[in-house]
């Protein structure tokens, strides 16, 4: 795609994300936020002091919601084209499909940006201000992790969420009950590095050092299996 | 200007069940030409397409468009396609989605409203652009997914199915349009199961069949000439004394409408020469079959 095509051709992107996306975000992260939020901020506001509330309540938050939101938003950024059969017409304009897919990708990242600060809105509204810095970069790093892998699994299959949650979860399970399994030596290379956002969030909200290396491995996993599904978009036939 | 050499396709499922789907297909396409595809449904017809498009990598063999790797040649150039099955975003508004398809058609901004308006217009969808696709009735769809397709002067037209879910009166000038298309730089493939409409557009038909190219045919007049014996319908005003001894071998079929079988159109002629000369008025003579449709017959019916 030239510059002009995805100059004129974003907005329409973005727009296709709000009504296909944003407004289940926007349910999903409402209703977490208020089932698990509401009671821990009246929780809260006997324990501890009114400036410390806000922010703590949005720690838990983003633990709890960020993972979940990307997941909603990233699957099926290439599946949903295949099984609608949307790549027909599409692709038989002059577009590359790494391109416009590629650009889909960062399409998709913008509008959760723009659903977590209407989300933060309302945080803020209700509950008190906080800096959006913590959570934006959160959702960013959890984006580029979790979406890069789902954005490969997309190429080729339309369970592409299904395969992140089994590969994630073998990650998250394996860490914890055979981290001392000498096979676990070669498979942490290998999955992802799961516990690396629960790390970046804490040095984030206690405003302590951040491991660059952990993070740059939790988002370089992503963006290699991002990379590796342009890969997959530029040599395999998207009907196959 | 299209180049299939020795193209196959095999599908191969999970548990190692595998398909032949097109076999040994072997083409060339001249730029200009009107070119049809035929063949009963399986035949082949849709996956030889989505491997013109690169939708589909060909298990075997190679195609080339303008020398080049199908999807190399659309990434470049772009094409306009009509798939089998109008597959559009429902929620799009049907202007909408011609003006996102005139964006990824590289349309200069300053010329994508009446690009747009050109293509509502030539397909009559003016009291329908508001309207989501999934409000669209199936003739209306097919209109849209027409309108996305000549949105932009292609050099390759690729039309599956075009008339399929079309009224009469759309039919006819979905025919019309595609004769004003016609241009010596322009090449059309229409694939269809409407070998009336493929006699009527194309200037050669490809009948395939068990993912095999059959025959090629050509539909000029010419080539109706060279085909051997045909059956004529031919229906008299008056004159029906006479024309029993003219064509003694007809089989009357009522309302004063004889079925012959003649071998040639120059026979043809001159037995109705004789006819008219000892006083019979003939109202029509209708060929029963097209050229096309007797050879796809035929062709069929051999490989099945």
């Amino acid at each position: 795609m030239n510059r002009r095509q995805i100059a004129s051709y974003v907005p329409w992107q973005l727009w296709d994300f709000a009504l296909d996306r944003g407004v289940a975000l926007l349910f999903v992260g409402g209703l977490m936020g208020f089932s698990v939020l509401w009671p821990g901020y009246v929780a809260l506001r006997e324990q501890m002091a009114p400036e410390l509330v806000a922010g703590k309540l949005l720690e838990i938050a983003v633990a709890q919601q960020v993972s979940i939101l990307v997941v909603i938003a990233a699957s099926g950024i290439v599946a949903n084209d295949r099984i609608g059969g949307y790549y027909r017409f599409l692709f038989s304009k002059p577009v590359r499909m790494p391109a416009y897919y590629a650009l889909q990708f960062l399409v998709t990242l913008t509008g959760l940006l723009l659903a977590t600060l209407i989300l933060l809105s309302a945080f803020w509204i209700l509950v008190g201000w906080v800096s959006p810095m913590v959570p934006l970069v959160m959702v960013v790093a959890t984006y580029l992790a979790l979406g890069g892998t789902i954005f490969f699994f997309s190429t080729f299959t339309r369970f592409d969420w299904a395969m992140l949650v089994l590969l994630w979860g073998a990650s998250a399970l394996s860490r914890t009950l055979a981290a001392d399994k000498a096979w676990y030596e070669v498979a942490r290379w290998v999955l992802p590095p799961t516990h690396q956002i629960g790390k970046l969030q804490g040095a984030l909200f206690a405003g302590t050092e951040i491991d660059i290396a952990g993070t740059a491995w939790l988002v370089g996993y992503g963006v290699i299996f991002f990379l590796a599904g342009l890969v997959v978009l530029q040599r395999k036939a998207i009907a196959e | 200007m299209i180049e299939f050499h020795n193209v196959g396709k095999t599908y191969r499922s999970l548990t190692g069940r595998s398909v032949r789907a097109v076999d040994g297909f072997s083409l060339d396409i001249p730029r200009g030409e009107v070119f049809g595809i035929a063949g009963p449904n399986g035949a082949g017809k849709s996956t030889l397409i989505g491997v013109l498009l690169g939708f589909l990598h060909p298990s075997d063999g190679r195609v080339r468009v303008n020398g080049m790797q199908p999807r190399s040649y659309i990434e470049k150039h772009g094409i306009g396609y009509l798939s089998e099955l109008v597959t559009i975003n429902k929620r799009w508004r049907a202007e909408a989605a011609l003006t996102r398809y005139a964006i990824l058609a590289d349309i200069p901004r300053e010329r994508i409203s009446d690009s747009v308006e050109k293509a509502i217009a030539t397909l009559g969808l003016g009291e329908h652009r508001r309207k989501s696709v999934k409000a669209l009735s199936k003739g209306n769809l097919q209109r849209l997914g027409l309108a996305q397709a000549l949105l932009r002067d292609e050099e390759l037209l690729i039309l599956d199915e075009p008339t399929h879910g079309l009224d009469p009166v759309w039919t006819q000038r979905f025919r019309d349009i595609v004769g004003g298309l016609r241009d010596p730089n322009r090449t059309m493939i229409i694939a269809s199961h409407n070998l009336d409409e493929l006699q009527r557009l194309a200037d050669r038909v490809a009948i395939i069949d068990h993912g095999r190219l059959q025959r090629v045919v050509g539909t000029s007049s010419l080539d109706q000439q060279s085909v051997g014996a045909l059956t004529y319908r031919i229906s008299l005003a008056s004159g029906a004394e006479h024309f029993m001894r003219v064509f003694p071998e007809a089989a009357a079929v009522g309302r004063g409408e004889y079925e012959v079988v003649v071998s040639d159109v120059v026979a043809l002629n001159r037995r109705l020469g004789e006819l008219m000369l000892a006083g019979g008025v003939v109202a029509a003579v209708v060929p029963t079959r097209s050229v096309l449709e007797q050879q796809f017959r035929e062709a069929v019916g051999e490989s099945a």
